[in-house]
């Protein structure tokens, strides 16, 4: 008996597992065959999801007319460097913050704290992009770079600062010791 | 960079002589970006939500005025803070119940989990804007695919409006919210289920407690400093919440379905209907009234989750 139940809840579950799969990756493999489709079989509409006609074509077009190739240079040199960047920022600013005794220290940790509470949105950009007017950013894959980087990301400072403060007080003791 | 990673552990090191000279030369490229990219936009709004001011020709100071149009003559306003509301709420009580569910399930032992781990994370790897458009186009109410799907199904005789009316906007644009998050959440649950000791359940299962007393009285509280974090952060998120309503209702119908920060946004590019200048002071003296709103939110949450926090210390 309790044998019947326990497959049951089983196929229960992995039901609703399917379910769950479905509605996160219908999205996206719709719009996937949708790439394939003609224009005229989009409009159309209907319940269709995989095409009529394979139209291949649709990327090479997408390609050339979008200048697809600059823009994923420039999307994956962006997230290099600020990937880098926030790695380098966030670890150095996460052991000041977590070691750090000087007072400055101790007001750079509040501040940033504090502005992790207010958010005023999009309204940030514009005195962003003045200041990098001014500094002679803009128009350079440069500014958006370094606004990520320094702007210190509250979350990702956060992170770092308390794994730093997991790290032994004793390690870096030993390690000042071994010189 | 990995000059940078050795000058870390090198000063690192050394910290024993000058200290704090050192701790300040540390911190000094970030608290200097700090102030130019955080602290002075801040300011900048604060500043500016004194004024009349279009960008363009001279500004003039106005004191309260802003602040007395937003409380006094702005209903759409206070809607639009009322709606992100709504849709921050209801998308909370729907979400971090299913993401710590599906987190127990896939935590478990369970065939193809790595699959439906990644299949769920998926939707949390696109942009959203790009996430807007697909819905966009899935739920067009004249040759959308949903739609078509219901009526071959025979569940609906006509189509459905989905973005054109209020409620039914609302839930398409709680349903795309919960769809890009939930994934990020589970993982979150995930992380957090494995730092629960085994023998905790095993001692459970001894004394005789089902799979739900389980999930209830040991999983949920000891879960409970990551689920006090994932709520937050996701609260805030919906709260801030602007690309996504741009795209896929832009506020439409009627801007009934405008968040407080498209609602902003629209005063300070420009951008909508009925706009014929910009209104940096009024979005700005928005802005403070939003951010002073949601810090007072996050703060009363804070307090009164703190012993969430202390349940598993």
């Amino acid at each position: 008996m309790s044998k019947t139940i326990h497959i049951v809840l089983r196929v229960l579950l992995y039901l609703f597992l399917l379910i769950m799969l479905v509605f996160a990756l219908f999205p996206v493999v719709y719009i996937l065959l949708s790439s394939f489709k003609t224009n005229s079989e989009i409009l159309v509409g209907g319940t269709r999801i995989i095409p009529e006609t394979w139209r291949f074509e649709n990327y090479a077009e997408a390609w050339n007319l979008a200048n697809f190739g600059t823009l994923t240079m420039n999307s994956v040199f962006y997230t290099f460097f600020i990937v880098l960047g926030c790695i380098a920022a966030g670890t150095v600013s996460g052991y000041v913050f977590s070691r750090g005794k000087s007072l400055f220290a101790k007001i750079m940790y509040r501040l940033v704290l504090f502005s992790m509470f207010i958010s005023i949105g999009t309204l940030a950009l514009y005195p962003q992009l003045r200041i990098a007017s001014v500094v002679g950013l803009t128009g350079s894959l440069w500014g958006p770079i370094l606004i990520r980087v320094l702007g210190m990301n509250a979350t990702q400072v956060f992170i770092a600062t308390g794994d730093v403060d997991q790290i032994p007080r004793e390690l870096d003791e030993a390690a000042r010791i071994d010189g | 960079m990995g000059k940078d990673g050795a000058k870390t552990e090198k000063s690192g090191l050394k910290l024993g002589r000058a200290d704090k000279t050192q701790e300040v030369l540390m911190l000094l490229p970030m608290a200097i970006g700090f102030a130019l990219f955080v602290l002075y936009p801040i300011l900048w709004v604060i500043r500016w939500a004194w004024f009349n001011y279009d960008g363009y020709t001279t500004s003039i100071f106005i004191g309260f005025e802003n602040f007395i149009r937003a409380f006094s003559r702005d209903p759409a306003f206070w809607r639009s803070l009322g709606n992100t509301m709504y849709i921050a709420v209801i998308k909370l009580l729907i979400e971090i119940p299913l993401a710590m569910i599906l987190a127990s399930f896939l935590n478990g032992k369970i065939r193809g989990r790595t699959v439906f781990r990644v299949s769920y994370f998926l939707p949390s790897v696109l942009s959203v804007a790009v996430v807007g458009l697909i819905f966009s186009i899935m739920f067009s109410s004249y040759n959308g695919i949903i739609n078509a799907l219901l009526r071959s199904l025979g569940f609906i005789r006509k189509n459905i409006n989905f973005l054109g009316r209020r409620d039914n906007a609302f839930f398409v644009i709680i349903l795309v919210s919960l769809w890009t998050s939930f994934g990020l959440n589970m993982i979150y649950f995930i992380m957090g289920y494995q730092n629960i000791p085994k023998e905790l359940y095993e001692c459970a299962s001894i004394d005789g407690a089902n799979v739900v007393q389980q999930f209830i009285h040991i999983t949920v509280p000891m879960v409970a400093p990551v689920l006090q974090l994932v709520i937050m952060l996701s609260f805030l998120g919906t709260l801030r919440m602007t690309d996504l309503i741009l795209v896929l209702t832009n506020g439409a119908p009627g801007g009934t379905t405008e968040v407080v920060m498209t609602y902003i946004f629209k005063y300070f590019f420009q951008y909508g209907e009925a706009m014929t200048r910009t209104q940096f002071g009024y979005a700005s003296a928005l802005a403070v009234i939003t951010a002073i709103i949601l810090a007072v939110i996050t703060l009363i949450y804070l307090r009164m989750s703190r012993k969430m926090k202390e349940i598993q210390g």
